[in-house]
């Protein structure tokens, strides 16, 4: 095993020698997960694992899926701590996702290295896009809700820019700015809805956003109808509000520590315990350089269920670490959401129709 | 109207216009004197159709129209008027039951086709429900299929309507108030729920609920071809299985290789080939369809269900599949083949649950599929067609004979 930290500044290890610390660790949790979850140790034994691997590539891996149809955890009943669940539309299965207290706390600590890095690690005043009612729902605990109160944890004196209705709220957004607008904040929201319901709204005021920071998440899928992607979206913003740090951020609540952050180059970079490669789905080899596939997602953060090497429902192509830049790593574009499958079986014939 | 069916002439009923229910009672009443089975302006409307559908450009690229066309030529449709015949029992005449009202499948486009030929052969009037999810192959043959009623004898133009209401029980249920017959396509649940709402007194249902269906290949048959010979079996497998997705209830799902000899490099042999005739044949699995079937096959690892999987191709992942009688959770299709070894043909008895329609077979003889059918006993397969038959729609539709469903006997002195 390598001597090298994985918990130094995120963002930092070199792609040659972070592959090489991260493939006995992901070759250990194989085996963690093997001992301790059953149904994956039946998946193991199916695909022939003789419990080695040269490359990443080799480290097993299944759909993100199953997460939804089966129960899959390393840990007993009794240790459950929190159980996270996913994003969903209306009708379809959700994750779950089991955390024991350890994996809770582990979850906490990845994020906050992560972020760290564009930061700092001062908490800065917070405006939040979205509407106070987000964080008061306690029944459901949607993906939105949950990312919204994880990221509340890096700032301080949180507002809420929206009203219920989604509509700008002026009066707290203009408090915001007279309070905080001089010194270093945080702005944090869904890429749509700051587009959408933050930036279209507050453009015209003519607002100096220059000492903030955005960080945001959430997909380009709705912000494609508007011809918007990540360039136009960062400059547009530059341009009317002054904001010159945006990073955007991508991630799953089937893998703790896979925030896959966007660096001063506009590209998605994994941290120093996660790291991504992307499939052709027609072979499920790895694609080269540049090549659009299916991503995959590996962490050695997931102790509690076997959520280390993910086959995720998303496209995109990675490009090749540029020497000596900052940000190290492979660099990652996500293109979107896999489209759906339409089955149009026997089975659905008129009940889906409804 | 949708924009789906923009283009088709269709009578949209929204249930706030009592007129339309007065309009469509007219329609039903006004029985045509020539209705009989199997009238002249009825087969030539059949013929005409299939010459339509073989004059359309890119139709050879079609499979499951060129079947169709096929089996609306004139010689099969003689074939089965005297078939038609010699099933009638003695000292009985043959009438029509009068309106046949159709609920169609949105998976397979072209069965509405086939129902409605069946319904003005038998000498009756068809009533289609035409779905928001009609695909680009229903939305052309309803064209095509308006385009030859407008020519066609004005008893047989008038016989036919195509209809389309949001789903709403008390609308299906005044059109049912239309129908002799009512025949329903669709998932147990919409089946059922459909089942519910009331009919006349008289009105029959004639019900195509969820289906499976499996291939068995005997070893020893598959051993003794040659190159050609095995090509044109895997084809024939592909075409069966994959035409729709492997999203009909006739496409086999289950593979039993039959047999003792030799079995994993035989197998490897035959799914390389039947991956072969997808790449031939231009087959892709989209993308999502590629990911649910991934997803299924892992999650069926984790269960115990199957063994292992062999990626073959984009269009071929197979599964060894532990436990013939266990059906998986979920089905996407896609290409997932659940491989089974087993002695004989009659083992597959224990697959059969009431669920299964179709048998894909080769290699056996007459005897061994009858062991099999006593083996099953009422389970049994509603058919049992030869590699390449499974699509091919007939008369005899799960284990019902429509032309009899749609006729009633006069028993005469």
């Amino acid at each position: 095993m390598t001597g090298v930290d994985i918990w130094t500044t995120q963002f930092s290890i070199p792609q040659a020698q972070k592959e090489t610390v991260l493939l006995p660790r992901l070759i250990d949790l194989v085996e963690h997960h093997r001992e301790y979850c059953p149904p994956y140790a039946r998946f193991l034994r199916a695909i022939n694992w003789r419990g080695k691997a040269f490359a990443l590539e080799d480290i097993p891996y299944f759909p993100v899926g199953l997460f939804k149809t089966h129960e899959l955890r390393s840990i007993s009943k009794k240790d459950v701590f929190r159980v996270l669940t996913s994003s969903g539309t209306t009708g379809q299965q959700v994750s779950r996702i089991a955390l024991d207290k350890g994996a809770a706390a582990l979850q906490i600590r990845a994020l906050s290295a992560s972020m760290n890095r564009v930061l700092g690690s001062q908490r800065l005043p917070m405006l939040i896009i979205d509407a106070p009612g987000v964080v008061k729902q306690t029944a459901s605990f949607s993906a939105r809700t949950a990312g919204v109160l994880g990221m509340m944890t890096f700032g301080r004196f949180h507002s809420f820019a929206l009203n219920d209705d989604m509509s700008l709220n002026n009066a707290e957004v203009t408090s915001f700015f007279e309070r905080f607008g001089s010194t270093p904040f945080l702005i944090f929201g869904f890429t749509f809805m700051v587009w959408a319901y933050f930036f279209e709204q507050i453009k015209k005021f003519g607002i100096d956003m220059s000492s903030g920071i955005l960080i945001h998440s959430g997909g380009w899928k709705k912000l494609q109808d508007k011809a918007v992607d990540n360039a136009t979206f960062k400059s547009s913003l530059r341009q009317s509000l002054g904001i010159e740090r945006i990073y955007n951020f991508y991630g799953m609540v089937e893998q703790i520590g896979s925030v896959f952050l966007e660096g001063n180059d506009g590209y998605l970079h994994a941290p120093n315990f996660s790291e991504v490669i992307v499939r052709d789905p027609k072979t499920w080899q790895i694609c080269a350089a540049g090549t659009t596939g299916v991503i995959q997602v590996l962490s050695v953060l997931p102790r509690s269920y076997p959520g280390h090497s993910l086959l995720t429902e998303d496209i995109g192509y990675w490009l090749p670490e540029v020497a000596d830049a900052p940000w190290t790593g492979k660099r990652l574009v996500v293109l979107g959401r896999a489209p759906r499958a339409e089955l149009r079986g026997c089975s659905d014939v008129h009940a889906a129709e409804r | 109207m949708t924009k789906m069916t923009a283009d088709i002439r269709l009578i949209k009923i929204d249930g706030e216009q009592p007129v339309e229910f007065a309009w469509l009672e007219a329609w039903r009443s006004h029985r045509p004197v020539t209705a009989t089975p199997f009238s002249k302006p009825a087969i030539a409307a059949c013929v005409a159709l299939s010459h339509t559908l073989f004059s359309m450009p890119d139709v050879k690229a079609r499979p499951d129209l060129v079947a169709l066309a096929y089996w609306l030529r004139q010689a099969a449709i003689e074939t089965m008027e005297q078939s038609f015949h010699a099933e009638l029992p003695a000292k009985c005449k043959v009438v029509p039951r009068g309106v046949i009202l159709h609920f169609p499948p949105t998976n397979v486009d072209t069965v509405l086709a086939y129902t409605w030929a069946l319904t003005v052969l038998s000498g009756n009037r068809a009533a289609i429900r035409v779905s928001d999810r009609l695909g680009e192959t229903g939305r052309q043959l309803v064209i095509q299929m308006l385009n030859v009623l407008a020519k066609s004898e004005e008893s047989i133009a008038r016989s036919t309507l195509f209809l389309h209401w949001d789903h709403d029980d008390r609308l299906t249920a005044a059109v049912s108030a239309l129908a002799d017959v009512r025949v329903v396509w669709g998932g147990d649940a919409s089946v059922s729920k459909l089942r519910a709402v009331p009919a006349t007194p008289r009105c029959r249902d004639v019900l195509f609920p969820d289906r499976r269906s499996m291939a068995a290949l005997s070893l020893k048959a598959y051993l003794s071809l040659d190159s050609a010979g095995r090509d044109q079996l895997a084809d024939a497998f592909f075409v069966d299985s994959l035409t729709f997705d492997q999203m009909a209830c006739s496409s086999p799902r289950l593979l039993a290789w039959i047999g003792d000899s030799n079995v994993e490099s035989t197998e490897d042999d035959f799914l390389a080939r039947v991956a072969a005739a997808a790449t031939r044949r231009r087959y892709d699995v989209p993308l999502g369809q590629q990911l649910a079937k991934q997803t299924l096959a892992a999650g069926a690892l984790m269960d115990g269900l199957a063994t292992q999987w062999k990626h073959v191709a984009p269009s071929v992942l197979a599964l060894d599949w532990v436990d013939v009688a266990v059906e998986p959770a979920d089905w996407v299709g896609g290409g997932l083949f659940l491989q089974v070894r087993l002695d004989c043909l009659a083992e597959l008895a224990s697959a059969c649950g009431s669920r299964v329609q179709t048998l894909a077979v080769h290699g056996f003889t007459a005897s061994e599929i009858e062991e099999l059918i006593i083996a099953a006993g009422e389970r049994s397969p509603d058919r049992i067609v030869p590699f390449g038959k499974a699509l091919a729609f007939d008369r005899i539709w799960d284990g019902l004979n429509l032309l009899q469903e749609f006729t009633r006997l006069v028993h005469c002195p």
